[in-house]
């Protein structure tokens, strides 16, 4: 059960004693030729030890790119404003050098694709034991390789002494995503981002994964930020969630009230994608209308207001994400309120209201 | 006593399975199945090399005989080498003497045939080695210097200067060679091969050229693909970008982690050039007067030394069927994945 202490604070409101991550304001631009494409508008969020966070949108919606612009992952032709700090040190601007020594030791990702994020040519073990070594050269190869087992049954990897030495091939996906999070658990970090960790698996094995992750959240005390486009994944996991769309939060809650209270058209509209058992078969599945807004050339008002339903002249204007009701923050000027409830799912939406 | 029989017994048994599972290692079968498939293969090229001879035109008899030989003379002398006897009786009969080891004698210096393969072998394959040594010698740090920053300063002069120097053929290599190394400087020797009894550096100096003129663009030809597929994998390969998520520096991600995985691609390369670097021994060792097996197959082709040219090409052919067969070998011994075999 959440209490309130557990609901996340704005950081525009005052900052939580246990943030470990304060990201303030953050911009992603990149140039290229013709308009630069604006990935990443200004977003702002705090993160907890402890504390699980689900970032939610559509490919493109900036969710991957804003937590790559943390690892310092992104291609040079990025440009990144705005603050993000980690347990004090500002990582907006700080040099490669110093971003190589926090990467992996103080904010670690695991990436989608097990399958390849794993290097073929090495074996398990070698890929944990490089992790460890990276980060403290005075630990001994016997050593990391003992602590490379360690953190293999830390992730519940059956038979880790065997399957130090095996190679990734030899791994079923489900086992190639618990040695990905043995290596980004390999020097304790603070902050553990999983983006779309388990978009590619199987639904047990995801369940799975996911069931992990919390645990290991709740048992180190790590900090867990889950990129998916999958909100009944957040909804099942997450502390909190950010909805993203066209680079910004377009709405924020701790889980349990989000889903109480879906207030933003274009997270209704996500709710009501998923399939739901109850849907007869054969049915249209139920997508967004439109397309995804063209990043380089974004309206100046809410980039929702083409694809949605409620849309009226007042969308040309952008809405703020505000603090309508406590700890729920959105940005629109027509979201639905409890008394629409009883309205019929519209326009977007075309089968069922898929509410969690 | 009994007691010892028992260990000594165990002894043979643990020996035993170590045998079998040498043995009955994915390797140890993958080779076996290489080496079943490539021995029908030779098999083939032999007959073919031995039915290429037969249809091009000219008589060796008369050939040998000399131009004023009479009818008879020819005839004699077809009986005296044989070549009266049909076709397939022939070619069951160098088989015969390729397997005992008696390939008969050249028509021209009248030595067994076997005798100037061992004169001429190891001068080729020195070559053949060394240029592949160097070769790779100069590609592999050229490229993943290039690689390390693409479209940096480095890069974009050993792009330009490997393009150039591979629009350059070989044989004009060799010339362009001879002309600064042994006509302006003066430093190395154009033409003519120590043997390695004379003593290393001597022997060293006089391949210098001819190995610089086979290795110069296959250098360019690695260093080109090497640094492409190296970029390639540091750009878009996810394990590149999980060992940069841990931290790891750019240069041991390039060489740790890219450059394993590029290997593979490079070795295939190797693997494939093996073949047309023996053919290009021909031109290299003509013009720098190497005793090589490839003047020796030029000559027997202009003499019509069917003896010398028959086991020449079957040569020729059989290393680039036993380079590929190596390099599959060397995949299963690098690669993890063969190495084990899929679940």
């Amino acid at each position: 059960m959440k209490t309130l202490e557990d609901t996340a604070v704005p950081v525009t409101a005052e900052i939580h004693p246990d943030a470990v991550l304060l990201v303030e304001d953050l911009r992603v631009t990149f140039a290229r030729s013709g308009p630069p494409v604006h990935a990443v508008n200004g977003i702002s969020y705090q993160l907890r030890a402890g504390q699980m966070l689900a970032i939610i949108g559509e490919s493109g919606s900036g969710k991957s790119v804003s937590v790559r612009a943390l690892m310092g992952l992104l291609p040079p032709s990025a440009r990144i404003t705005g603050s993000a700090r980690l347990v004090g040190t500002e990582l907006v601007g700080l040099d490669e050098r110093s971003m190589r020594q926090i990467r992996g030791r103080d904010i670690a990702m695991v990436f989608q694709d097990p399958a390849r994020s794993l290097n073929p040519t090495m074996s398990v073990g070698a890929q944990i034991v490089e992790a460890i070594r990276t980060h403290r050269r005075e630990v001994r190869k016997a050593a990391a390789a003992d602590r490379a087992v360690e953190l293999l049954k830390l992730v519940r990897l059956p038979a880790a002494e065997r399957r130090f030495h095996e190679y990734p091939h030899q791994l079923s996906g489900g086992m190639r995503q618990r040695v990905m999070i043995a290596i980004a658990l390999a020097s304790n970090p603070k902050v553990l981002i999983a983006d779309e960790a388990t978009t590619a698996l199987d639904v047990t094995t995801q369940a799975q994964i996911m069931e992990l992750l919390v645990d290991l959240q709740q048992r180190l005390g790590t900090a867990v930020v889950i990129i998916s486009h999958d909100l009944g994944l957040a909804a099942s996991y997450a502390d909190e969630v950010l909805v993203m769309y066209a680079g910004r939060i377009v709405e924020q809650a701790e889980t349990a009230a989000l889903f109480r209270n879906v207030r933003m058209p274009y997270t209704k509209a996500l709710l009501g994608a998923i399939p739901q058992l109850s849907t007869p078969s054969h049915s249209l599945l139920a997508v967004i209308g439109g397309q995804p807004p063209d990043l380089s050339a974004l309206p100046p008002g809410c980039a929702f207001e083409p694809r949605c339903p409620r849309a009226d002249e007042q969308c040309t204007v952008r809405p703020e994400l505000t603090e309508h009701e406590p700890r729920h923050r959105y940005a629109c000027w027509h979201p639905h309120l409890d008394a629409d409830r009883a309205t019929p799912p519209e326009g977007a939406v075309t089968e069922g209201e898929g509410q969690s | 006593m009994t007691t010892t029989v028992a260990t000594t017994s165990i002894r043979t048994e643990e020996r035993a399975s170590l045998l079998g599972r040498v043995l009955g290692s994915p390797l140890a079968r993958l080779i076996a199945r290489r080496i079943l498939i490539a021995t029908p293969l030779l098999l083939a090229i032999s007959i073919l090399v031995f039915a290429m001879l037969e249809a091009i035109p000219g008589d060796p008899a008369r050939n040998q005989a000399g131009m004023d030989a009479t009818e008879e003379q020819v005839e004699a002398v077809r009986k005296q080498m044989g070549l009266d006897r049909p076709a397939v009786e022939r070619y069951l009969t160098w088989l015969g003497g390729f397997v005992t080891g008696n390939l008969g004698r050249s028509s021209v210096s009248e030595q067994p045939v076997t005798s100037l393969l061992a004169e001429r072998m190891p001068v080729t394959i020195e070559l053949v080695a060394l240029a592949f040594l160097v070769s790779l010698a100069i590609a592999i740090p050229v490229a993943l210097l290039a690689a390390r920053k693409p479209g940096g300063v480095f890069d974009r002069v050993v792009m330009v200067i490997s393009m150039t120097l591979l629009a350059v053929p070989n044989y004009v290599m060799a010339l362009l060679l001879v002309l600064v190394f042994a006509v302006t400087l003066r430093s190395l020797p154009a033409i003519g091969y120590v043997s390695l009894d004379d003593g290393l550096l001597a022997n060293l100096r006089s391949v210098t050229l001819p190995v610089l003129a086979l290795a110069i663009p296959l250098a360019c030809f690695y260093a080109r693909f090497l640094r492409g597929d190296l970029v390639e994998q540091m750009n878009s390969a996810d394990y590149v970008e999980t060992a940069r998520a841990k931290g790891v520096t750019p240069w041991k991600v390039l060489w740790g982690h890219a450059f394993r995985n590029s290997s593979f691609g490079l070795l295939t390369l190797v693997g494939l050039n093996i073949g047309g670097l023996v053919g290009g021994t021909v031109i290299v060792e003509q013009i720098f007067s190497m005793p090589g097996l490839g003047v020796l197959m030029l000559q027997g082709v202009m003499s019509r030394d069917t003896a010398v040219v028959q086991i020449c090409v079957f040569i020729f052919a059989a290393v680039a069927v036993l380079a590929n067969l190596v390099v599959d070998v060397m995949y299963a011994v690098l690669d993890p994945r063969i190495r084990y075999g899929h679940r």
